[in-house]
């Protein structure tokens, strides 16, 4: 092809895509870039081919990992944090703990994910929760001692609920294992992936639990992550009819239990006080929670001995 | 014409192409992203299941309405609604070479079911991770509740919404 026709081609493309802006396109069009410079002679195909799939994969980043492989994630995640806190046994505390959960999950703005939500109680006297992507939450016993009603355990709930819907957990994963992850899909997509392949996304993989349960449990959120989890569990709360201001009680108790310098929430967390302030900031002056005689019984019933 | 020129306009040509692909709208054809999911009769956990979906089926979208999507399944006389996060607009292919298989998709329009983190993924770490613990994972994964029991829950507790907004 002449280098004034293949102007012309790629001007009548451009064209294109300004008067058609479908979403078929724009790889189309990347193809067809790369095809009429290639055929131009500018670049090999070669070339050609990695800039069709370099634009393709521009773009990826966590948002691009499937909630398929965000669970398989999640669980990794969540059995590193039951390797390092087994879990508290006793069924009717974690039955309890999953009904609530699955009730203020299903209030979220991502009710659905790859396998649903499901809670667990650990056996610990540190107070700490952790979410796991897609859906995996873990509760300590040291936590729920800082809740004094049904409605306080459901702040706890609905704030790990809002780190999983927005994906906190999955943001802590570098950029370069993704890049590494996709890649190799990229490139053996459409084969099955075997030998060699399959160590090097096993790599990609362990790095990216790494990342997250080393942000779980060492160095924790982004304050601004925390914020928006605590909005989305005041968000929740509301929606299902429990009282947002359980979260500033369940903080104000926690403030009094953590111990400075504690290698749990203490450490993770941006300071209770701090919380409560912005959490006032969403829902205005606190106001006591009041008591529930029907609530407060099958709460007492069911985590009295945690 | 000169070779810088040519790059120039290419180049201008891949970004332009990136950029269109932010303003889409999304397409009428939707995946669904989760295991398994319901059709309900009405944009809500309340509504009656009219159909069980699962990973990967393919649904069209008719119209949104605050997170639920009323959707119609091809080939079946069945329309209702689903939340849209069971969703994507993203062509999810469960078998590679398949019938499925668009020719000349891109990997950006499509994600292949099963590729990447995966089970085999998941058993190649397990083989240098011992201590950890799948066996709570896997009973973790058993305990789900219906949304008419969730209700139940709720309902038992005293716990309305708005009730707390009267008071």
């Amino acid at each position: 092809m002449s280098p004034l026709r293949s102007a012309v081609a790629l001007f009548l493309s451009t064209l294109a895509v300004f008067l058609f802006p479908g979403c078929a396109g724009m790889d189309a069009l990347t193809q067809a870039g790369a095809g009429i410079a290639q055929r131009s002679g500018h670049i090999t195909q070669e070339q050609a081919t990695s800039i069709t799939k370099t634009s393709s994969s521009f773009a990826k980043s966590f948002e691009d990992i499937t909630p398929e492989q965000e669970y398989f994630i999640g669980r990794s995640v969540g059995a590193t944090i039951l390797g390092k806190y087994p879990p508290f046994g006793n069924q009717v505390s974690n039955r309890y703990l999953n009904l609530l959960g699955q009730a203020l999950a299903q209030a979220s703005d991502r009710p659905e994910t790859f396998q649903g939500y499901h809670f667990q109680i650990l056996e610990t006297e540190e107070i700490n929760a952790f979410a796991a992507p897609g859906g995996l939450i873990f509760v300590s016993r040291g936590m729920l001692r800082c809740c004094r009603t049904e409605d306080a355990v459901a702040a706890v709930l609905a704030h790990e609920v809002g780190h999983i819907q927005n994906q906190h957990g999955l943001k802590a994963i570098q950029t370069a294992r993704l890049t590494t992850a996709f890649t190799i899909l990229a490139t053996e997509g459409a084969k099955s992936v075997g030998g060699q392949e399959l160590k090097n996304l096993t790599q990609a993989f362990e790095g990216s639990i790494s990342d997250i349960t080393g942000t779980l449990m060492n160095s924790g959120y982004s304050r601004q992550s925390e914020r928006e989890a605590d909005a989305a569990a005041v968000k929740i709360l509301s929606r299902v009819g429990y009282d947002p201001n359980a979260l500033v009680a369940m903080l104000q108790e926690m403030e009094k239990r953590l111990k400075p310098g504690g290698l749990d929430f203490a450490k993770t967390h941006p300071s209770p006080q701090s919380r409560i302030e912005e959490v006032q900031g969403m829902i205005g002056p606190y106001k006591a929670v009041p008591v529930i005689p029907v609530r407060q019984e099958r709460f007492r019933m069911a985590l009295g001995n945690v | 014409m000169p070779r810088s020129l040519v790059t120039a306009v290419l180049a201008a040509l891949l970004i332009l192409g990136m950029e269109v692909t932010a303003l889409c709208a999304p397409p009428q054809t939707m995946n669904v992203q989760v295991k398994q999911s319901q059709i309900r009769s009405a944009p809500s956990f309340l509504g009656k299941v009219l159909m069980d979906v699962a990973y990967g089926d393919r649904v069209e979208a008719l119209e949104e309405r605050s997170g639920w999507v009323r959707i119609s399944v091809p080939g079946k006389n069945v329309s209702g609604w689903i939340h849209g996060s069971a969703v994507t607009s993203k062509r999810i292919l469960l078998k590679v070479g398949g019938k499925d298989m668009p020719t000349g998709a891109s990997t950006g329009e499509m994600s292949l079911a099963s590729k990447g983190f995966n089970s085999d993924v998941e058993a190649e770490f397990r083989k240098s991770h011992r201590s950890l613990d799948y066996k709570t994972i896997d009973q973790m994964e058993a305990v789900t509740f219906d949304p008419q029991q969730l209700i139940a829950f709720l309902r038992e507790g005293d716990v309305v919404p708005g009730k707390e907004v009267a008071r």
